[in-house]
């Protein structure tokens, strides 16, 4: 009996099999190429998700497989991922030598030049850009978003309390202690995470030594070691946290903490950049009305926008198809998809978008305007232009300035001799020619 | 000379081979057949882990003693070949001194305080205490965390807002004491070694109370005739019985102490300025942050090497004492 039942069931699959086999298949046409594309937008990984659905459903040659990384996690894989073939077709990538720059070097990288210009990428997006994603004569990456850096307020309590917006360096120092008998954090500014203190040697490098001398300092050709350096880091990095400009232990506290105290409003500013224009904009996150200035002149010398990329699209050198991974750029970065940046990511894109007809949150459109209005003569957020040596003396230094374990004057040294390091090495990207 | 030729060659142990005619043997081929099975079976059945081994053990090994004699930056096909450069550079690396320095420092603490803690609270649990399970697993239950997960637990703990440890300390008065751990210079490495030591005490106390259960009785019984207190019986009849468990755990702590770095990379990545920074933190940093590699290889050299020589000196004087 059981030997029938096997039989039974053998029998069975057989013709299962058979008449499968049997069916007759529908007509195929080109098989889809797929591409590997990896971000760094976990925070709206569902709008991200919609833009590449869309993609995918408006044609039926490639379909675009997306994953999500943190910027430090992409940091932490991309290059093991890229030697090892196993990489992403296309990534979002910072644009610095001492990131993108690397790959580059290595191979890793597909040269965008005749891209560039056949796309008509050239047209589109702000020229000036060219030069942060350009190594050794050829482009390597596309600018997608912009960011500046700067200062948001509490609306609210700045006209509760009759305060308003500092126009000089002192003008601030001085609020803090009127802030503070308030009982509110004057500035939310923490350094747990260490990289905050990157941007705000930018803002005061910026505002110090104004753009065109900070561009032939980033290219190697004017020193850090210099008083104004020193001036800069001792005003922010000493004078402030004296003057109780920063909470207790702001040094151990997480940026996201920071931001928290603030959007909670128990913090009046918040020195950071445009990436927060979302999470401040949005009522579910932030219910405090939220307005934005740039950190006020130091020693009479005019305001310079810190801001560039915030990174930009590269291609994998091992992409089995540039074709398929190029059409998707350029969707990426299309006239269309302007508009999908700024209402549905609320990012800066690097080329100009018509927002007339569009219901925009407040800080986007300030944002939008000062981009439309000083892109060209932007200064810089030095992280992202300068050698991984120069940002781990940054990293190490400010935390130190803190600890009082270091002085500004040693932290200039320090700069420059990592900057002679990236010289030597030929690291550093001279963003003078 | 024997009677029978043997079946295979033999020679005298540490000697030279000698030629004269009583080392002139001959061996029968079914018995050669027969012994080459017998060697080769064996062998025959480790040769898949060998081979795993090899591959993800050795060859990586050999790769690294290589990669730490190049400038390889971590993505370039080419790697030029720099001699001992980068073994100069760091001896000569003031951080590269610093990290070990806190290597050291987590050696010292981190490698005898979870063992004797473990040890204690075995040998009261062993004693015969109500709700051993309930212990042993309270115990054990920080082990079975990833150290991420015990990380974040710390990384909460000592929050300077709202971290229990500040929000106690300021409720007793101690609002002086408060800091924040994580981010303070002077105090953030023996924060986490805490944290560290929370994770690990288990794995100690788990394995010494499962070496207590063969501990011969008839010891105690009779140092307990003889008079011997408590102390004296643990001391002098347990601790001996538990002498090669106690090797192995410390030599295993002790490999731990230079390998430590994942509860520092989740909580401060080697800060406040290197103020928590390990051998370990650092490598990670030149390899993949400052594309280093060939610098992070010669430092996982060194690791290596003083893993190596802790351990080998910690047994070889164990197995003296003994």
């Amino acid at each position: 009996m059981k030997r029938f039942l096997w039989l039974l069931t053998a029998l069975g699959m057989t013709s299962v099999l058979l008449l499968a086999a049997c069916v007759p298949v529908a007509e195929e046409g080109p098989e889809k190429v797929e591409i590997l594309f990896w971000d760094q937008f976990p925070d709206v990984s569902d709008q991200m998700d919609a833009l590449v659905a869309r993609f995918n459903d408006s044609q039926d040659r490639i379909e675009v497989v997306r994953e999500s990384y943190t910027t430090t996690a992409m940091r932490d894989v991309i290059r093991t991922a890229l030697s090892s073939g196993t990489g992403p077709d296309l990534f979002y990538y910072d644009l610095g030598p001492g990131f993108a720059g690397v790959l580059a070097q290595a191979g890793l990288l597909m040269p965008l030049d005749e891209a560039y210009t056949e796309q008509g990428w050239d047209q589109r997006i702000y020229p000036w850009t060219l030069a942060r994603s350009t190594f050794d004569g050829h482009v390597y990456g596309v600018a997608n978003e912009l960011e500046f850096i700067g200062v948001f307020y509490n609306m609210r309590l700045f006209e509760e309390h009759g305060w308003s917006i500092p126009n000089s360096w002192e003008e601030l120092v001085a609020m803090c202690g009127p802030i503070q008998e308030a009982g509110l954090i004057p500035l939310a500014f923490t350094n747990g995470s260490s990289w905050p203190s990157y941007h705000m040697f930018s803002i005061m490098m910026n505002n110090k030594v104004g753009r065109d001398r900070l561009t032939r300092m980033i290219s190697g050709i004017d020193s850090w070691d210099h008083p104004d350096t020193v001036d800069a880091i001792q005003k922010f990095f000493v004078d402030l946290p004296a003057a109780g400009c920063f909470m207790d232990d702001f040094d151990a506290v997480s940026y996201d903490d920071g931001l928290a105290l603030f959007q909670t409003g128990r913090a009046a500013m918040l020195p950071s950049g445009t990436w927060l224009v979302e999470a401040l904009s949005n009522p579910d996150n932030t219910t405090e009305p939220i307005g934005f200035f740039f950190l006020p002149p130091i020693d009479g010398n005019p305001v310079v926008v810190p801001g560039g990329i915030g990174s930009g699209w590269v291609v994998s050198s091992a992409t089995e198809h540039p074709d398929a991974v190029l059409e998707f750029l350029d969707y990426l970065i299309g006239d269309e998809m302007g508009t999908s940046w700024v209402t549905e990511i609320n990012a800066v894109p690097a080329y100009p978008v018509d927002t007339a007809d569009l219901d925009l949150p407040a800080l986007l459109v300030l944002a939008l305007d000062i981009i439309g209005s000083q892109a060209e003569s932007m200064g810089y957020n030095i992280d992202v232009v300068v050698p991984a040596g120069f940002n781990q003396v940054q990293w190490d230094g400010f935390a130190a300035i803190f600890q009082g374990v270091k002085t500004p004057a040693e932290v200039a040294t320090e700069l420059q001799a990592a900057m002679d390091e990236a010289i030597a090495a030929g690291e550093v990207v001279n963003l003078t020619e | 000379m024997a009677a029978h030729p043997p079946d295979v060659l033999a020679f005298p142990r540490g000697g030279p081979i000698l030629d004269g005619p009583e080392w002139i043997v001959t061996v029968r081929p079914r018995n050669l057949r027969r012994s080459w099975r017998r060697q080769a079976l064996p062998l025959l059945f480790v040769l898949p882990a060998l081979l795993v081994y090899a591959l993800f053990v050795l060859w990586p090994f050999v790769n690294t003693i290589y990669y730490s004699l190049t400038d390889w930056d971590g993505a370039q096909p080419v790697k030029n070949f720099i001699g001992l450069a980068n073994y100069r550079d760091m001896f000569a690396d003031p951080l590269m001194w610093l990290s070990l320095r806190h290597n050291l420092i987590w050696i010292a603490l981190g490698t005898l305080t979870p063992v004797v803690i473990g040890l204690v609270l075995a040998n009261l649990v062993w004693s015969g205490v109500k709700g051993r399970t309930l212990f042993r697993t309270i115990f054990f239950m920080p082990v079975v965390l990833a150290s991420v997960v015990v990380g974040i637990i710390w990384h909460w703990i000592y929050h300077p807002l709202f971290g229990p440890v500040n929000v106690v300390l300021r409720s007793v008065g101690l609002e002086e004491v408060a800091r924040g751990w994580l981010g303070d210079y002077d105090w953030a490495l023996y924060a986490l070694l805490l944290a560290g030591l929370w994770a690990y005490f288990g794995f100690c106390f788990v394995i010494l109370l499962a070496a207590l259960q063969g501990i011969d009785m008839e010891l105690h019984d009779a140092a307990m005739i003889d008079g011997a207190g408590s102390f004296k019986r643990f001391w002098h009849v347990t601790v001996p019985q538990l002498a090669p468990v106690l090797t192995m755990l410390t030599a295993f702590t002790l490999i731990g102490g230079f390998n430590v770095f994942d509860i520092i990379f989740v909580t401060t990545r080697g800060g406040p300025a290197n103020a928590t920074d390990v051998l370990a933190t650092y490598t990670y940093r030149q390899a993949f942050t400052l594309n280093e590699a060939g610098y992070g290889a010669t430092l996982t050299m060194m690791i290596t090497v003083l893993s190596l020589i802790a351990s080998y000196t910690f047994i070889t004087l164990r197995e003296r004492g003994q």
